[in-house]
């Protein structure tokens, strides 16, 4: 079986038996869990914005709407000026549901390409709530691209103290499957099914004191429109 | 047990013991998924539209097309037309794009099943299944696998169709306010296609009219075919495994 049951605490996940870092769901006492295939996405009939998120839309032209792919796609669009973009953090204008002081495990995951690797903001991940996440937020665990580079980071964060616990060179128009998970002990970053880095939860970075959420903010970096195509998004949690 | 985990590619299905043909849901690699029991359906505040389709709507005749959540033991969805001929509802899941659905380059399973009734079988038309992006089913679509019932018949067909050309298959013959199940299962080479539980029919892959070249998506469309008519479907899924 490619998929198997693995009890956690006093839930049961749904994991892939090959790569056992990545899990597809989870049941039972203190799940709470977002997953998105993006067969299609629940927007707002008049605005198009995704109603499940809290969304900051700098540009009028930043769009981002189901698209035709195999598999299903969100497909990101900015505006032509630098810095349009967008910053969609899960829930409504509170909305943080993940908590990591204790043994309470996080999965996190996501498959997607960018148009161009250096000229845009990337970050994806959990984080607090913050409008501007690319440029600093206090506590988080994610994977950020920042304008001007072309070397994604994964970082674990607390208190505005960063442990960069991984990086790679990114690839224009290439998807990546980016993962974390936490098991109660340590943070795990992969790429593409590789392990990227890790933190244990006694560093001073990691975050275990803030209630955080699934967040995701992609920006031009230039005069130019950018496009980010994600193909799945899970956010997996049990308290 | 009733249910039971069955490896699919790189995923597990949940199916039916009794009837294997049906799909509950999916984990794993590359599934891509809509399950709905009716329990609710996200819908706009201020038009009532699903949020998670995209809903064209037509209502020329007396009256309103509408698509609601209502009252059904185990939930359910009332499409209701307006009273002209060709009023009524076309849901596509997604937005204005949104085709998730490739039969193409692999073998990728494909379920989609629906149980709903019509209040009259020969003065409607109903279409439920995959196809491209279109928003006008009752005028022609050019790719996808589908039942259909057109005005002025109770005929359930099955529609395999590629570029226009069509292999039609007859289900059932429906009954005004009765309760039909449809189903079919690609299982990566031949579709099978169940109508209440039954084994209806079986068409392999290799058939010219098998779209195996477009995307494709989740589609429903029911239309008047004389005046105001309704749908009720108790639940609807669509469960694919690209990968």
């Amino acid at each position: 079986m490619t998929v198997e049951l693995y009890p956690v605490n006093n839930a049961i996940a749904l994991r892939d038996a090959d790569y056992p870092h990545r899990w597809y769901d989870a049941f039972g006492e203190g799940v709470v869990k977002y997953l998105q295939d993006f067969a299609t996405l629940a927007s707002d009939d008049t605005t198009g914005d995704a109603t499940e998120w809290e969304g900051t839309y700098i540009d009028a032209a930043d769009v981002h709407v189901i698209t035709d792919r195999a598999g299903g796609a969100l497909l990101f669009t900015t505006g032509a000026h630098d810095n349009d973009g967008f910053t969609m953090q899960l829930g409504a204008v509170a909305g943080e549901n993940i908590l990591l002081n204790g043994r309470y495990p996080l999965y996190f995951g996501t498959r997607l390409a960018v148009d161009e690797v250096i000229q845009c903001d990337l970050f994806v991940g959990v984080a607090v709530t913050d409008v501007a996440l690319a440029a600093a937020v206090t506590d988080g665990i994610y994977f950020r691209k920042v304008d001007g580079g072309t070397v994604l980071q994964f970082v674990v964060e607390n208190t505005n103290v960063e442990d960069i616990a991984g990086t790679i060179d990114l690839v224009a128009g290439a998807y990546m499957e980016l993962e974390f998970l936490f098991d109660g002990e340590d943070v795990i970053g992969y790429f593409n099914g590789q392990e990227l880095g890790r933190v244990n939860k006694s560093s001073a970075a990691f975050p275990d004191d803030q209630e955080m959420r699934l967040s995701f903010e992609f920006l031009s970096g230039a005069v130019a429109v950018k496009v980010c195509t994600m193909e799945y998004l899970r956010m997996i949690h049990i308290r | 047990m009733t249910v039971g985990f069955h490896n699919v590619k790189r995923a597990v299905v949940l199916r039916d013991n009794w009837y294997s043909h049906r799909w509950y849901d999916a984990y794993g690699h590359g599934v891509v998924k809509y399950i709905q029991d009716f329990a609710t359906l996200k819908s706009d505040a201020a038009t009532g539209d699903a949020t998670e389709w995209m809903v064209t709507v037509t209502e020329a005749g007396a009256g309103t097309s509408t698509h609601v959540v209502t009252d059904v033991a185990g939930g359910a969805l009332l499409i209701t037309t307006a009273a002209d001929p060709l009023d009524g509802i076309n849901m596509q899941l997604g937005a204005a794009a949104g085709e998730s659905i490739s039969l193409g380059i692999g073998e990728f399973p494909l379920y989609i099943g629906a149980e709903f009734c019509i209040s009259d079988v020969d003065q409607t038309q109903f279409f439920l299944g995959c196809g491209v992006t279109d928003v006008d089913w009752a005028g022609g679509i050019t790719d996808g696998i589908y039942f259909r019932s057109v005005d002025e018949s109770a005929v359930l067909n099955l529609v395999v169709e590629q570029d226009n050309v069509e292999l039609e298959t007859a289900m059932a013959t429906m009954v005004d306010g009765t309760y039909i199940r449809a189903e079919f299962l690609y299982d990566g080479t031949n579709l099978r296609a169940y109508i209440n539980d039954n084994l209806i029919a079986t068409i392999a892959d290799t058939v010219a009219t098998f779209p195996n070249d477009e995307l494709m998506r989740l589609t429903v469309e029911f239309l008047s075919g004389a005046a105001a008519s309704t749908c009720t479907m108790k639940w609807l899924r669509m469960i694919h495994i690209y990968c």
